[in-house]
């Protein structure tokens, strides 16, 4: 190899890194993202059983070059969406009852690094079929991933991971709704 | 022992592990929903959803600046490259602070203005 070829080796190789640790470039995927209800879990109030759908989802993403790893509008509503099928609370657009709107305030990620803490903070809110508010709950869910990985890694599983977090904390707070 | 060719990549891989242990700076949202909302007067609730607007426009105005200097960040250590790359990118903010605390000022808006609505307070 000559000169050249290694001082341009050099640059690719570096600023491959660069990107890579920096977290960039690496969508989410949805199902890493999803709450999964279990059948010994505390029940949900029989009114928001099979009466629950998904209006909105703003505030998300696309995942660009320039900044670390984000969250997508459509990401984070097939996540909530499936998690509230797996809690037996979602229900056809023809039967639904009460109506979420969730809107992802942000992400508060670090730069980037091997051992990080993610944190989403998402506002829910659930109107019933009169348009009053049933919920509107502010979530901050931080979530750390093992560490020991490379940043590009670390940053996919932190966005999941709070994401996931948050939904399961969403959740908890729809099993305390009480029929108005 | 191709890494050790490379002089810019060893010191690219210690650096980003030493300074790996950075978190996000702590960022607090404001609830949409705070105790003591329904106790509100009219002039209460129009007084706090201007202030909100206010602010929220400052913060608007601050992220701006925030997504500028981390663009610039992120060009500037690509462009040094090697471990003083990497310091510059890690000084970069992704806290999303400004625009977490615009936009939850805005649904704390929203849901003033709903309160306003059921008490018939007259339109600001």
């Amino acid at each position: 190899m000559n000169n050249k070829s290694a001082h341009a080796c050099r640059w690719l190789v570096s600023i491959g890194l660069l990107i890579a640790l920096s977290g960039c470039e690496t969508a989410v995927d949805p199902a890493r993202m999803v709450f999964t209800t279990q059948p010994t879990d505390r029940a949900f109030p029989e009114h928001l059983q099979r009466a629950v759908c998904v209006r909105s989802v703003t505030g998300g993403e696309k995942t660009s070059l320039s900044a670390p790893a984000k969250v997508a509008d459509e990401e984070f509503r097939t996540a909530l969406m499936s998690s509230l099928d797996s809690a037996g609370l979602s229900a056809t657009p023809a039967t639904c009852h009460d109506l979420i709107d969730a809107n992802l305030l942000g992400l508060s990620q670090p730069s980037w690094g091997s051992t990080i803490t993610v944190t989403s903070h998402v506002n829910y809110k659930v109107y019933d079929a009169a348009g009053q508010p049933v919920l509107m709950e502010t979530i901050s869910a931080p979530f750390t991933p093992p560490c020991c990985r490379p940043g590009v890694v670390l940053i996919r599983m932190g966005n999941e991971g709070s994401i996931r977090s948050s939904i399961a904390q969403f959740l908890e707070k729809l099993r305390d709704v009480k029929l108005q | 022992m191709t890494l050790l060719k490379f002089p810019g990549a060893l010191p690219a891989i210690v650096g980003s592990f030493c300074l790996a242990s950075c978190a996000a700076r702590p960022v607090t949202p404001v609830a949409m929903s705070q105790p003591g909302d329904d106790q509100l007067s009219c002039p209460a609730l129009m007084e706090q959803i201007k202030a909100n607007q206010s602010a929220a426009t400052e913060f608007l105005r601050s992220k701006e600046g925030v997504d500028q200097a981390n663009t610039a960040k992120a060009v500037t250590g690509v462009v040094l490259f090697g471990p003083i790359g990497l310091l510059v990118m890690n000084s970069a903010d992704y806290s999303s602070e400004e625009q977490v605390k615009a936009r939850s000022l805005e649904d704390r808006n929203e849901r003033l203005t709903f309160l306003t609505k059921n008490k018939g307070c007259a339109e600001p």
